[in-house]
């Protein structure tokens, strides 16, 4: 199924000046990546920053307005057929046929992609059981949660045993439980060699998973790189953080906030009470955060513990946006 | 947690997709086996049909013996016209519907695109889809095949005549299933394609066959009633019901090509076959990409060169006696409709003497109105229009919108090409409608030509002939207004012009038909649009001013041309120079 000449190419996704509008509007323009194998590859960007015009193209869903697309060495324009062999494509809201039974959706793609009955049955078994869903093959597709309908189709997309895996917000819909096994699952098959590109709203979980991202704004490709280069590329800018004080709760809470209130107007920190404690605002990054955190030790401060709000990549992706 | 993920290669496993010759492993087809042959959804059908193909049987068998004494083998040979007819529903209208509806709603679960991700190659796809989704309709028949088998025994049908029959009406079905697919796959609004394949159902079986009056006979082929006619008329008992209401009696079983006269049967199959292959292509090109025309550039004139060939040759044959019978059936009909009510009022003396004197007149009248020479603008009319119909209709299919001829001509800059290559889907329609007028004007001219210097035609028809490639330019001005005003403002622009200029007038005219008989005015009217104004082109009525409003028409279809050639240039060089603009920013 797949040839020797693909597998030794060293890029599982090549993109060179790739352009994508519709009409007047550019929805991609001028993207030039290369992902490697073994890859969690995160892209991450707003609203119609162009991640789903770009998974389309990748996916061989739709043609780019031009520029060159390889999978697995494979120029997709060229030759798509043999560029979907060895990718697997999962959109935002994957579907679900409504008159199919599980097994009956996963051994209809099982076939399709060349397996026979029987290794079909063998293979959509095993996808079934890593996804949790055994036990439901026997229901229509159109009864499932919604979070389990995106795990049938997590199994249909690792059916054929893909080098790529294009996922669009592939957690969406899940419970928590089932999203820790999507990521246990993704990365576990990008230690096996698989590229995995994703995208997600929930970027803590893209900061969990992912070993570099590529952040799209307006279309363009701001940035992109392992994971820590690129939140690290950032400016700092202004980063939330929720601290917690001992002893009494409410009486220690309503202090801290007088404190910082008064103490550190100057530093514009707006400490407000949340979630158990007090979130303030602090200028800069984690160097920043570590000196207000000494200071108010330094200064009698009780602080049973403290955690930034929102992922590092989170936080970069806010200040491309500012 | 468990299961390993090493690939095919790595294992040594060789995964090939089912090529499109293995049916019978088609998942496509295997996911509809299970899906639409569920037993709780199947049986309600399965007995309904059991109960009414039997009911028809049993009542046609015993009403032929009882009513109308026919022999025990006569009799079970009235029952095959009731019985097939049962299959026409079945596959014809239940099994399009079922074509459509499913590919509908495979669009709105978001299947299709899945499907386009597989590696099977469209071909596999679209036979997995075709046969796949009337699997249903396809078992239904399957059954209704015992009650044919029993009439066929008893009744002693040769199987050639049984073969014949049913090798068409399978291709005939394969093309109205593929004729869904088409639909739904190039509208954008899938839930009203289901609506307009069943209306284009009912007008290619009901409607275009009646065409055959005017002597375009080639629509009829796309109906199962010529095979049935040449092959199972000897059959069937001249009593039979049926055998009335499908008209069997009636025209020739042999049909006319050029100085040809082709077996039904064949003429059938090449007709079917040849669309069966064209829409097979067309699906084609859209499973390999979603945003394609339904045909290319060079295969759209093919496709036309095509379809002007064959209506030429069955029609000349017919035009060059100068008998397009239309006049003659309508006179015919009429005559015999007032003799009917003359019979009716026999007894009413006041009544009876009204319509005989009606009668009277109405001879004297189609006396001085020759049949013949009427039938020549008639005849002439329905031709055209119909070409000049179809030619439109390919202009449409390939001639970009403006989103489509911009990510050409990105494309093409890129490419540090100065224009888009002709064959490109994003390259402006311009040479393709040349193509397509040029085609048209010489079948046009060939058929006005013969018909109109046929030797039954008098004196004052053959005088029109100087006219012919006056007529001929307009329709070919037609077609090239309807291009630029497409290119110019797309989908709206048509609506307006097809609206305002090519129906509307014809329905006013008609209300003043109805309302006065005012026929300057009705020919004024009507002849705003480009159909009725073809035919007044070479219509001399002396009395009624057809010639001025035909020239008329012609200056205004000259007039939105030049607008629109205007509006669509001015918009050609803004788009250049904003591509360019972006090109030198990029």
């Amino acid at each position: 199924m797949v040839n020797d000449e693909t597998i030794a190419t060293e890029w599982a996704i090549e993109a060179e000046n790739m352009r994508v509008d519709y009409g007047n509007t550019v929805a991609v323009k001028g993207l030039t990546l290369k992902i490697p194998y073994g890859e969690v590859y995160g892209l991450v960007g707003s609203n119609g920053a162009g991640k789903t015009s770009t998974f389309s193209v990748w996916a061989t869903l739709i043609q780019p307005t031009y520029g060159n697309v390889k999978v697995g060495g494979v120029d997709i324009l060229e030759s798509p057929d043999k560029a979907r062999e060895m990718m697997a494509y999962m959109p935002d809201l994957a579907p679900v046929p409504s008159d199919l039974k599980v097994w009956e959706f996963l051994d209809l793609f099982a076939r399709s992609y060349g397996y026979s009955a029987s290794e079909g049955k063998e293979r959509w078994t095993d996808c079934l059981n890593m996804v949790d869903l055994w036990d439901k093959r026997n229901d229509f597709c159109k009864d499932l949660s919604r979070g389990m309908k995106q795990r049938v189709n997590l199994a249909k997309a690792i059916l054929h045993h893909p080098k790529v895996i294009i996922l669009d917000e592939p957690a969406s819909g899940m419970d928590p439980q089932s999203r820790a096994k999507l990521r246990v699952i993704l990365k576990k098959m990008a230690a096996e060699g698989t590229t995995v590109v994703v995208s997600s709203h929930i970027l803590n979980e893209l900061s969990d998973m992912c070993t570099s991202v590529g952040i799209l704004h307006h279309g363009e490709l701001i940035d992109h790189g392992e994971l820590q280069q690129v939140v690290d590329r950032g400016e700092g800018g202004e980063a939330q953080m929720l601290i917690l004080v001992a002893g009494e709760q409410a009486l220690k809470i309503a202090e801290l906030k007088k404190y910082l209130d008064e103490k550190h107007a100057a530093q514009n920190l707006e400490p407000t009470i949340m979630k158990g404690g007090v979130v303030v605002t602090v200028s800069g990054g984690m160097d920043e955060q570590a000196a207000l955190l000494t200071q108010l030790v330094n200064e009698g401060i009780e602080i049973r513990s403290y955690a930034p709000l929102g992922s590092g990549i989170e936080q970069r992706l806010m200040e491309i946006n500012r | 947690m468990t299961g390993e993920f090493k690939r095919e290669h790595e294992l040594g496993v060789e995964l090939k997709p089912v090529a499109f010759w293995q049916l019978h492993k088609n998942p496509i087809l295997l996911r509809y086996l299970r899906s639409r042959l569920r037993w709780n959804g199947l049986a309600a059908a399965l007995i309904l049909t059991l109960v009414i193909s039997a009911f028809t049987l049993v009542i046609s068998y015993n009403g032929a013996i009882r009513f109308s004494f026919e022999s025990d083998v006569n009799a079970y040979r009235a029952a095959f016209l009731p019985v097939f007819l049962i299959q026409v529903i079945i596959m014809l209208f239940l099994g399009t519907g079922s074509v459509a509806s499913g590919i509908t709603q495979e669009y709105e679960d978001g299947m299709v695109d899945y499907q386009r991700l597989t590696p099977m190659s469209p071909m596999a796809k679209i036979l997995g889809y075709l046969f796949g989704l009337p699997i249903r309709e396809w078992f239904l028949f399957a059954v209704t095949f015992a009650f044919i088998g029993i009439i066929v025994v008893k009744g002693q049908v040769p199987m050639e005549s049984v073969w014949r029959v049913y090798s068409v009406f399978f291709l005939s079905i394969i093309l109205y299933h593929l004729m869904a697919l088409v639909v739904v796959h190039s509208m954008k609004k899938k839930r009203v394609a289901g609506r307009v394949i069943q209306l284009l159902v009912v007008v290619l079986y009901l409607v275009f066959p009646l065409l055959s009056q005017f002597g375009l006979v080639f629509f009829e082929y796309l109906t199962v009633r010529p095979i049935l006619k040449e092959n199972m008329l000897e059959y069937i008992p001249k009593g039979a019901n049926m055998r009335r209401l499908l008209d069997l009696d009636s025209g020739a079983t042999t049909v006319p090509f050029f100085d040809q006269q082709l077996r039904a049967w064949s003429f059938s199959m090449i007709i079917m076959s040849s669309l069966t292959v064209s829409f097979l292509l067309m699906l084609c090109r859209r499973w390999k990409d979603v945003t394609s025309h339904l045909m290319s550039k060079p295969f759209a004139l093919i496709f036309f060169g095509f379809f002007m060939f064959f209506l030429i040759g069955n029609t000349l044959p017919i035009a060059k006696v100068g008998e397009m019978s239309i006049t003659k059936n309508f006179i015919e009909i009429r005559e015999k409709s007032l003799l009917d009510r003359i019979e009716h009022f026999k007894d009413r003396e006041p009544l009876r003497r009204a319509f005989e004197t009606k009668l009277k007149t109405y001879r004297e009248k189609t006396k001085v109105t020759n049949a013949t020479a009427a039938d020549a603008p008639v005849g002439q009319t329905v031709f055209g229009s119909i070409c000049v119909l179809f030619a439109c209709l390919v202009v449409y299919i390939v001639t970009p919108r403006n989103e489509k001829y911009l990510l050409g001509l990105r494309r093409a800059r890129n490419l540090k090409k100065k224009w888009i290559p002709f064959h490109w889907d994003e390259a402006p329609g311009l040479l393709v409608t040349l193509c397509v007028i040029v085609m048209l004007t010489v079948t046009l001219f060939c058929f006005s030509t013969t018909l109109y210097s046929a030797p039954t035609m008098p004196a004052r028809i053959r005088g029109l002939i100087p006219f012919i490639p006056i007529v001929c330019l307009f329709a070919a001005v037609v077609v090239l207004v309807f291009y630029l005003v497409y290119e110019a403002w797309e989908n709206k622009g048509l609506f307006l012009l097809l609206l305002f200029i090519w129906v509307l007038p014809i329905m006013v005219a008609l209300v003043i038909a109805v309302q006065s008989n005012h026929y300057p005015t009705l020919v004024w009217f009507s002849s705003i649009s480009p159909i009725a104004a073809y035919g007044y082109g070479m219509t001399d009525w002396v009395f009624l001013p057809e010639r001025e409003a035909f020239f008329c028409s012609f200056g205004l279809q000259v007039l939105i041309g030049g607008f629109a050639a205007l509006a669509l240039l001015r918009k050609k060089r803004s788009e250049q120079k904003v591509i360019l603009e972006n090109l030198v920013d990029d």
